[in-house]
């Protein structure tokens, strides 16, 4: 009875416990109580201390178990030691995520156990959809992050710092914004982002990019239709799935982790001195009206005065990017864990603080990462758990901003400051313009304006697992994921600047109408899942099921108020401004959106050489009329693994090789609004009767009850291998993505009417990619090295609009994209150009009519028609593609040494294929009264009549201009660039020395970012190869250097 | 120990079925039934009298106000910034299809929309039909516009379907005659005035306004036995009247007595007091308590208030100097227009040389040169501006130049910001962006009541007695030759400028160069040059916008040029990419 009773409970504690390891479950939740029961033999037991370590460091939480007796089992603790009563003669098995199981058999009191030679990436575990999953058993397409890449990093923004480290996952980090990630091509016409989850919550790019690395177990990249399927229908642009860290079993472990650095920008604009910008000015006005010489603005005398700064207060020469910008900002960074657990219950708390400043001085940003994840195994069959993640984002001005383009504004010609202490008044000897006077960003900053805002994100997650037979798991979450935004601000009142020629106040200069402004806003996503998963092993065969259920609530709220007139300045609340009708302003926002789900999987192996995946989900949405709402995402996947099978299983260069391939469905929710079904009527303030305002109504967007899911099939054909102990590790897939029933915008002509197009489930778009990526490790006496290569091809076409072929949409005030059949999105819709007309052709007649007749130095824009004439009028039909904003190839290569204690690590990463857009002051001289740059200098001018110049023939911004300002390619500038993202240098305590002084480890390191940039461009130069399309200047780019700390208790 | 496992097996299983199954049935129970939370159903709307209320303010919401910007396209006004609108473009010849010079259709929908679905609405037949002719006054307004620009348009008058056939554009005539029918059917059904109760509120298009708008829209299109007839009906209703005032305030009594230095009243035999009026009377139409639909002289009336979403930018930051707080200056008159000012006779026309202009403006200039604004003030208001070469120029002139123009050395007092004297400072012209170019600023319609130091709550007479006159008169002329009716028009006109009358023999081609020169006046800054020298013909056109126009110090402010193909708009790229037959179909020369 007994024996039998015992038995029963041991397999079902073996076989929970082989369900955990085959799940992969994190090793930190993977160690189990060792249970010592009454009838075991305590006579014969002596306890067997040890210590376990690879590459000479010592590992916490490995997980020893007796052999003979599964149950019973301990773990290392964070110097790597362990005590286990086992007996002479058992065999001990030493298990560790990432590393190859050994056994060895107990002859003495002590073992000693190295588990280096193991090749991690047979053993490693990856995150999947609701799950984990052995590497080697993964049968669709999922790449996860080394996380090694992202630490050490001065660089707090981790959707920025995951960029280039993985093949497929396209990360745009343009200057000023936030880093938007792209899995596998933009697969729609409108947002192509991929799902976030972290914990299991449903989140958001935002959120990501503002987590911790160092909090970070796991983050897993879902590419193919096989591994995201289980999303659904947000997941037809992948899934990001991320795992935060979890106590392990033992002492309390503290680990800190720091830098201090500098950041400064990577390019700044180059604007010309005041003598250059006056001869500029000069030249435009010349060009418009010859006849008036060519000192129309400024005479021989002043540009004498320039020159030589004999008047610094009427002929300065400003540069005022060096004047107003702080070039080296401080960059500071802290983040502090406690972790440990005892048998029962495992704690991991976080605490971190980044702080950078802007190089507009006054204002500061700084970033408060709380994290807390507890469990607790209240029962051997139920764990309860619970985790809160915090993240505070906080914006503080204290005083007035400029904008950047403000510095392109404030001519070189004018004086931050006069001699006489006022603001300068002064520019070029004339009393400058309000536009210029307000642009002084000097003056700017003296303001006492001041704002605050905040963004706080918590996910807020609680759960449980409970295991009521062996292989069962029943698991339930409930998560609550909350955003709150909220600023205020506010616009003190400021004197007007005087005349210094006068000394008279200049009316128009002054703030006269002080003004507070508050706004609030919150997201909520209640979100309730349920699992249910079972595993079952009979011989060979491998099953493994999973089923759950999922409720999603979003609700959306938003608040705003103003009021103007403060009796002074220095007031903090709101209640102090006027209440006068006109001082008082009040808005709000809310959105609901619903979301039902169920879902499954079913994993078959046979013999560890035969992997089949089967995925469903099954999704309704209330964005949709209830006709429509469910949405079905099957996916189907399978693998074989070649180094199982006896003809290869004794060839010793050969550890791993797996073939595998995948077919799914997705969905693609995201572009529908969450009201689009509804006909509705929108309300606005519309007009007045007798000063007494009245409301309007009119129809807005046109309802389409049809609409439904983007849908994307993806087919993904992958192999794994790794041959020579590691040496060489390859990873390739080759995928085809469709996708169909995209969201467009209808081209509706302009004679409907509408002012907005309604949506229509017609397009199609397909992506055909190549990812590949080679990792090379070696070891040659102390010097370890590894390099990584990563790339990655997309081949994106528009095979299908719904007969709206043609969508040409603008990317700015004149740049324009289309959407065409046949053409891959983000393509550049313009004008073709061949260099500049010379005087010769013009005076030939051999120029082509654009709006006006050019004049020598002006663009030769090339008729796309056929048999166009000479002097005939180019049209809209003399557009053709002219370029891409979306890279055909982007590479990473990630290269670390290590030789003895030091270690140095380079990671590169580059984008070929892509131009840039620019127009307004980032490309136009003087045009919206902008200050030139150096690559204005370059102009065709009578002096350089060069057909090839950079830039054309200059007329001082005026209407002349608009001739060379119709989008073309002249505007487009290379943005291929290779750039050295991170460099890190550092130094590791020996563990001998560290341990001595009671460490777990330390090490120090000097670490830059953006640091070095190899680019395309050679037009315009002084522009950040990653800034976007627009009219620029926005942001800068940031390159940063700063000194960094590890250190483990 | 078996019993009690196995008891803990039973409870863990039921346990966990309970919670599997509770979950299941929890997530299974959730709604997903969601409500627009800003927006009004369509299903049971368009049913009560608010409904439509709602539904026709949108409409008026559509309603043109200020329409200064054509006329930066011809040769009474500049733009000096490319960036606010392809207005130099079009004076230089230089227009292409890259820019959409108001080809669109939004209005039109809500109009058709708000025509079909007040069907449904339960109020009285007499009441629809009155909200009807209502917006169909404003498409038909709409219609008057685009095809004076486009010439032919498509004519919609139904709710389109987004995918529906691509639409041609419909022959010109077929646009003018719906735009005459129209507006002549709408005059019968529309009110004379309104009780100013709900749904009756002063400010309503009246029967008034679709006589004028029609004589408008006749005169337009050549067509003068019906702009005669239609302005007419205006006149003869006795409903309108030019406005006046009938004392000064301090500000215009003190702007009165500098107006010696500007005119010789007794050598040129004018009534200084009619004179004066007239000036201010002219000037006065625009501003505060007088623009109103009150107002004897507004026909239709565009209404703004004191609140963010309806005030106008354009009279206030756009229209003024930088000198006058937060002008822009982006809408600048040009010599040409000063030009057009008639002589204090009311009917010979001045010409300065430019060379002359330059020398005596360098003059004058020099002597104020380096004074502060305190010292400019008092050395101008002191100076004996009338022996000043540059100031000749502009003495005995029409009253309206003086309400209409601010030229350098002029003072104003009515400010907002009290005195003025405008201080044109040359060396800014090409140079500063918020200066005006040409030498001149408006002063005519610039408001003087604003709304947070940067927008006019003023509202505007988009259509105004004055118009009503003069197109009567020049369609009089047309049909019937400069006889008393017509000249009775045009010098009710006279009259109010305090400005002598029209003299009485004339023939026709005389008359009717008096006219238009009468209009480019009366009416300038309101729009209307950029219909009046295309439908003058491509010969008058031709004339006018050919030549440089220099500022006063000899900058280049603009090099005109003309060809035939301005008579017309090109149809915008951006609404070919949209409907590719309009390809086909491009206005000559585009």
């Amino acid at each position: 009875m007994i024996n039998r009773f015992g038995l029963s409970f041991f397999v079902g504690k073996n076989s929970r416990l082989a369900t955990i390891m085959m799940l992969g479950i994190l090793a930190s939740n993977q160690v189990s109580a060792k249970i010592i029961l009454p009838f075991d033999n305590i006579i014969f037991q002596q306890n067997i201390t040890g210590h376990v370590s690879a590459n000479s460091e010592s590992i916490a939480g490995v997980t020893i178990t007796i052999k003979e007796k599964p149950t019973v089992s301990v773990s290392t603790d964070s110097n790597g030691n362990f005590s286990i009563p086992a007996i002479k003669g058992q065999t001990l098995i030493i298990s560790a995520i990432g590393y190859t199981t050994k056994e060895i058999i107990v002859d003495g009191a002590i073992a000693n156990i190295d588990l280096s030679t193991s090749n991690q990436a047979l053993e490693e575990v990856v995150v999947v959809g609701y799950g984990t999953q052995k590497k080697v058993n993964l049968t669709g397409s999922v790449a996860s992050l080394d996380l090694s890449t992202v630490q050490n990093r001065v660089q707090p923004n981790l959707a920025s710092a995951i960029q280039g480290t993985t093949p497929g996952v396209t990360v745009i980090s343009r200057p000023g914004a936030a880093a938007s990630v792209n899995i596998r091509g933009r697969g729609n016409l409108g947002a192509s982002s991929p799902l976030y989850v972290i914990d299991g919550a449903i989140s958001d790019g935002t959120v990501f990019s503002n987590l911790d690395p160092n909090n970070i177990k796991s983050v897993s990249f879902l590419k193919d239709a096989s591994s995201s399927a289980i999303y659904g229908s947000r997941a037809a642009y992948g899934v990001i799935l991320v795992t935060t860290k979890k106590g392990i079993e033992g002492k309390m472990s503290i680990s800190y982790s720091g830098y201090m650095g500098y950041r400064s920008p990577t390019y700044l604009p180059k604007v010309v001195n005041s003598t250059q910008y006056a001869e500029l000015m000069n030249e435009g006005m010349f060009n418009r009206d010859p006849s008036k010489g060519m000192n129309q603005a400024y005479s021989i005398e002043q540009l004498e005065k320039f020159a030589n700064g004999s008047d610094l207060d009427r002929y300065p020469n400003t540069n005022w990017f060096d004047l107003a910008l702080d070039k080296n900002v401080p960059t500071t960074n802290h983040s502090l864990n406690f972790s440990g657990g005892s048998k029962k219950v495992n704690y991991f708390t976080a605490l971190g603080f980044n702080q950078d400043q802007s190089f507009t001085p006054g204002s500061k940003s700084k970033k408060y990462n709380f994290q807390t994840n507890l469990s607790s195994e209240v029962t051997d069959w139920l764990t309860i758990k619970g985790n809160v993640n915090y993240i505070r984002n906080q914006g503080d001005v204290t005083n007035g901003l400029p904008s950047l383009m403000n510095f392109l504004i404030a001519p070189p010609t004018m004086v931050a400051k006069q001699s006489n202490g006022e603001w300068g008044s002064i520019a070029g000897g004339q009393l400058a313009t309000q536009t210029f006077l307000n642009a002084n960003p000097l003056r700017a900053y003296s303001k006492n304006n001041w704002s605050n805002s905040t963004t706080e994100n918590t996910i807020y997650n609680l759960g449980f697992d409970l295991k009521p037979i062996a292989g069962l798991i029943l698991s339930g979450q409930g998560i609550m994921n909350r955003y709150e935004y909220k600023s205020k601000s506010y616009v003190a009142l400021q004197d007007e600047v005087k005349n210094f020629n006068t000394g008279a106040a200049i009316p128009g200069t002054g703030v006269y109408t002080n003004q507070m402004s508050m706004d609030w806003r919150s997201r909520q996503r209640m979100q309730f899942l349920a699992t249910a998963e079972y595993s079952k092993t009979i011989g060979d065969h491998d099953f493994k099921g999973m089923v759950g259920t999922s409720y999603e609530n979003m609700q959306y709220q938003a608040l705003g108020a103003s009021r103007k007139n403060f009796p002074i300045d220095g007031l903090n609340d709101l209640n102090a401004g006027s209440i006068a009708g006109p001082d008082i302003t009040n808005n709000g926002g809310m959105e609901d959106n619903k979301l039902l789900s169920y879902f499954g999987r079913i994993n078959y192996t046979y013999a560890n050489k035969y992997l089949f995946e089967a995925n469903m989900r099954a999704d309704a949405s209330s964005s949709f009329h209830k006709d429509n709402r469910w949405g079905y995402f099957p996916s189907f996947s399978a693998g074989w693994r070649l180094d199982q099978e006896d003809f290869l299983r004794d060839v010793s260069w050969i550890q791993n090789i797996k073939v595998r391939g995948s077919w799914g469905k997705l969905g693609n929710i995201n572009n529908v609004g969450y009201y689009d079904y509804f006909q509705t009527y929108a309300i606005f303030p519309a007009y007045s009767f007798n000063d007494q305002a009245v409301t309007g109504t009119k129809e807005s967007k046109p309802a389409n009850k049809g609409l439904t899911w983007e849908t994307v099939t993806m087919s993904n054909f992958g192999l794994d291998a790794s041959f020579f102990q590691g040496k060489l590790g390859i990873t390739a897939d080759y995928y085809i993505k469709e996708t169909n029933d995209i969201l467009l915008a209808y081209n509706t002509p302009i004679e409907v009417g509408l002012e907005k197009n309604p949506s229509q489930n017609i397009g199609s778009v397909s992506n055909k990619g190549l990812e590949l990526t080679l990792t090379h490790d070696n070891k040659i006496g102390d010097f370890k090295y590894q390099i990584a290569v990563n790339m990655t091809t997309n081949k994106n076409r528009i095979t299908n609009l719904g007969g709206s072929d043609n969508m040409i949409s603008n990317g700015g005030d004149k740049i324009r994209y289309i959407n065409k059949v046949g053409e891959a999105i983000g393509s550049y819709y313009g004008y073709v150009t061949n260099g500049l007309y010379t005087q010769e052709e013009i005076d030939a007649g051999q120029y082509y009519r654009f709006g006006r007749v050019p004049n020598a130095g002006d663009i030769k824009y090339v008729p796309q028609r056929e048999g166009v004439q000479y002097k005939e009028e180019i049209t809209g039909e003399d557009r053709a593609i002219v370029g891409s904003d979306v890279p055909t190839f982007t590479y990473g290569i990630n290269l670390n040494l290590e030789y003895k204690d030091f270690f140095l690590s380079v990671f590169g990463q580059g984008v070929n294929g892509t131009s840039v857009g620019f127009e307004s002051e980032q490309v136009w001289a003087l045009f919206l009264n902008s200050a030139p740059r150096e690559y204005h200098l370059g102009r065709w001018n009578m002096a350089n009549p060069d057909p090839a110049a950079v830039y054309p023939r200059i007329y001082g911004g005026s209407s002349l201009d608009n001739y060379n300002q119709n989008f073309s390619d002249f505007q487009l500038f290379d943005a291929d660039y290779f750039r050295i993202k991170t460099i890190t240098f550092g130094y590791a305590l020996p563990k001998t020395f560290a341990n001595r002084i009671k460490l777990g480890g330390a090490k120090v390191f000097l670490s830059g970012e953006n640091l070095f940039t190899i680019r395309q461009d050679k037009k315009m130069k002084d522009f950040d190869p990653e800034s976007s399309t627009g009219r620029g200047l926005g942001a800068l780019g940031v390159k940063s250097i700063a000194l960094g700390l590890n250190v483990n208790f | 120990m078996l019993i009690f496992n196995l008891l803990l097996k039973m409870k863990k299983i039921n346990y966990s079925l309970s919670v599997a199954a509770g979950l299941l049935m929890f997530n299974t129970s959730c709604s997903l039934i969601v409500e627009p939370p800003a927006e009004i159903s369509a299903e049971g709307y368009w049913k009560t009298e608010n409904d439509a209320f709602l539904g026709l303010n949108a409409c008026y919401a559509q309603m043109q106000a200020m329409d200064i910007w054509d006329e930066m396209t011809t040769d009474n006004a500049h733009s000096h910034k490319p960036w606010e609108g392809p207005y130099e473009l079009i004076q230089q010849d230089g227009i292409s299809t890259e820019y959409n010079q108001g080809y669109g259709f939004t209005d039109i929908r809500i109009f058709n929309n708000f025509l079909e679905k007040v069907e449904t609405v339960n109020v009285s037949d007499e009441l629809k039909a009155r909200m009807r002719a209502e917006v169909r006054f404003l498409r038909a307004f709409s219609y008057l516009n685009l095809t004076s620009k486009f010439g032919k348009v498509p004519l919609i008058t139904t709710v389109l379907d987004y995918n529906g056939p691509l639409l041609q554009r419909d022959d010109v005539e077929k646009v003018r005659s719906f735009v005459l029918s129209e507006l002549a059917e709408v005059a019968t059904i529309l009110p004379k005035s309104y009780n100013d109760s709900f749904l009756n509120e002063k400010g309503r298009i009246t029967q008034g306004a679709a006589h004028a708008l029609r004589a408008r829209a006749a005169l337009y299109f050549g067509n003068y036995a019906e702009a005669e007839k239609s302005a007419e009906a205006v006149i003869k209703s006795g409903t309108y009247n030019l406005f006046t005032i009938s004392t000064l305030n301090a500000a215009q009594q003190k702007e009165a007595a500098e107006l010696d230095q500007f005119i010789d009243f007794k050598e040129k035999g004018i009534d200084k007091d009619a004179f004066v009026k007239g000036l201010f009377s002219y000037e006065a139409l625009w501003h505060k308590e007088n623009a109103t639909p009150s107002n004897p002289e507004y026909i239709l009336t565009r209404e703004f208030m004191a609140q963010d979403d309806n005030v106008d930018y354009g009279r206030y930051i756009y229209m003024r100097p930088s000198q006058l707080i937060q002008g822009y200056s982006s809408y600048e008159p040009m010599q040409d227009l000063i030009n057009a000012y008639w002589d204090i006779d009311g009917h010979t026309l001045r010409s300065v040389d430019q060379k002359s202009r330059e020398a005596a403006f360098a003059k004058i200039t020099a002597e104020v040169d380096g004074l502060d604004q305190k010292g400019y003030i008092a050395k101008v208001s002191g100076m004996n501006l009338k022996d000043q070469e540059y100031i000749k120029e502009f003495r005995n002139r029409d009253s309206r130049l003086y309400a209409s123009i601010i030229f350098p050395f002029k003072g104003w007092h009515e400010t907002d910001f009290g005195t003025f004297y405008y201080r044109w400072n040359p060396k800014l012209a090409g140079v500063d962006g918020n200066e005006s170019w040409s030498g001149y600023s408006y002063r005519k319609m610039v408001s003087l009541t604003p709304y947070q130091n940067e927008a006019s709550v003023e509202d505007y007479p988009t259509i105004r007695y004055a118009e009503v006159l003069l197109t009567y008169a020049e369609a009089r002329v047309k049909n019937a030759g400069w006889d008393s009716q017509a000249q009775d028009a045009f010098n009710k006109l006279r009259s109010r400028a305090g400005m002598p009358k029209a003299p009485t023999a004339l023939g026709q081609p005389q008359a009717l160069d008096l006219i238009r020169n009468e209009r480019r006046i009366e009416l300038a800054g309101e729009g209307h040059r950029y219909e009046d020298i295309r439908r003058y013909g491509n010969d008058y056109a031709s004339k006018v916008m050919t030549g440089a126009t220099y500022a006063p110090n000899g900058y280049l402010v603009v090099n005109k040029a003309w060809s035939e193909r301005l008579m017309l708009m090109p149809i915008p790229q951006s609404a070919i990419d949209l409907n590719p037959t309009l390809g086909q179909d491009q206005n000559k020369g585009y």
